[in-house]
């Protein structure tokens, strides 16, 4: 305990020096691989309706496939979730503008995931949230960054639907514990309501 | 270790901790923590960031029993919260798959 505030200290007097993060693919050249990154997040609390307040778009899906590469930075790992029978909930737009046929495939990018350099397994995870696999059926509420949708907070925008209930999937169960096994028709409800007064 | 603002975090996000490891599990480098752009504004919730993630590298997990004065190891902490505790007695041991007594803890405290 007494070497875990000691080394705090040390930290908080050589903050001011604030240094440049090495990439995954420098990481490789310098001392090969494999190469395991783990990462823990530190969130502040978010309710539930914060979170509806921020979204951009909300649809059901089922994960019908998985694609990871390196971030723009080179720092981190995504992955692009490809969504089947998608379901477009909101905004309502979205919902009412039906092509004929199946609906198109959509993708959703998670932080995290798995990749070769130069021969190299590196491998990036995000505690906060665990990777989602190929046929989860989830609720997603996303949020677009430039060409992107990614969950929404990082971390807290994926809900599993088992047997018609919601499921946060984050690991922080501090978040939402009043909605787990909740209704998925109720919560979506809520979800579209909440965002919807946000968008007026 | 390296500690570097990232523009990249979401404000919910107060800063995160990274770090290597090798197929046994073992920390073998590349650590980093990266704080919010606001972390300027964190005040006492600093200095607990950083030991919370500290922790993390060390092998604890969240703490999700204690309330924030009790443990460092408690997550979902409000940025620029007010704290007087940082590290206490309730973070001397593993809080998730604890090898003592009978598993998990279940209470805060001693």
């Amino acid at each position: 305990m007494k070497a875990l505030l000691t080394i705090t200290a040390m930290l908080l007097l050589t903050i001011s020096g604030l240094a440049q993060e090495r990439t995954l693919r420098a990481i490789v050249e310098e001392e090969g691989g494999p190469v395991n990154l783990q990462t823990n997040a530190n969130p502040a609390p978010i309710s539930l309706a914060e979170l509806a307040r921020q979204v951009d778009l909300i649809v059901r899906g089922s994960v019908a496939g998985t694609v990871s590469y390196l971030s723009p930075s080179g720092t981190d790992i995504y992955t692009d979730l490809t969504l089947t029978n998608v379901q477009f909930i909101y905004p309502a737009a979205a919902a009412l503008t039906k092509q004929p046929g199946p609906p198109p495939p959509l993708v959703v990018t998670q932080l995290g995931g798995t990749v070769s350099i130069n021969g190299h397994q590196v491998r990036s995870t995000h505690q906060n949230l665990p990777p989602l696999q190929s046929g989860i059926d989830a609720l997603f509420l996303l949020v677009r960054d430039t060409d992107k949708l990614f969950i929404a907070a990082r971390y807290f925008g994926a809900f599993a639907i088992e047997n018609n209930r919601v499921v946060p999937l984050t690991r922080a169960e501090w978040f939402a514990a009043q909605h787990r096994g909740r209704s998925a028709d109720d919560f979506v409800r809520e979800v579209v309501a909440i965002a919807t007064a946000r968008g007026r | 270790m390296k500690v570097i603002e990232d523009k990249t975090l979401p404000p919910n996000i107060c800063g995160q901790g990274s770090f290597g490891t090798d197929s046994s599990g073992q920390i073998n480098g590349n650590v980093v923590i990266k704080l919010n752009t606001n972390w300027p504004s964190y005040g006492s919730h600093l200095a607990r960031l950083l030991a919370h993630e500290l922790g993390h590298m060390l092998g604890l997990g969240n703490q999700d029993i204690c309330s924030a004065e009790e443990s460092v190891m408690k997550d979902g902490i409000p940025c620029n919260a007010s704290v007087t505790n940082i590290v206490t007695q309730n973070d001397s041991v593993p809080v998730n798959n604890t090898v003592y007594g009978t598993g998990p803890r279940t209470s805060c405290g001693f």
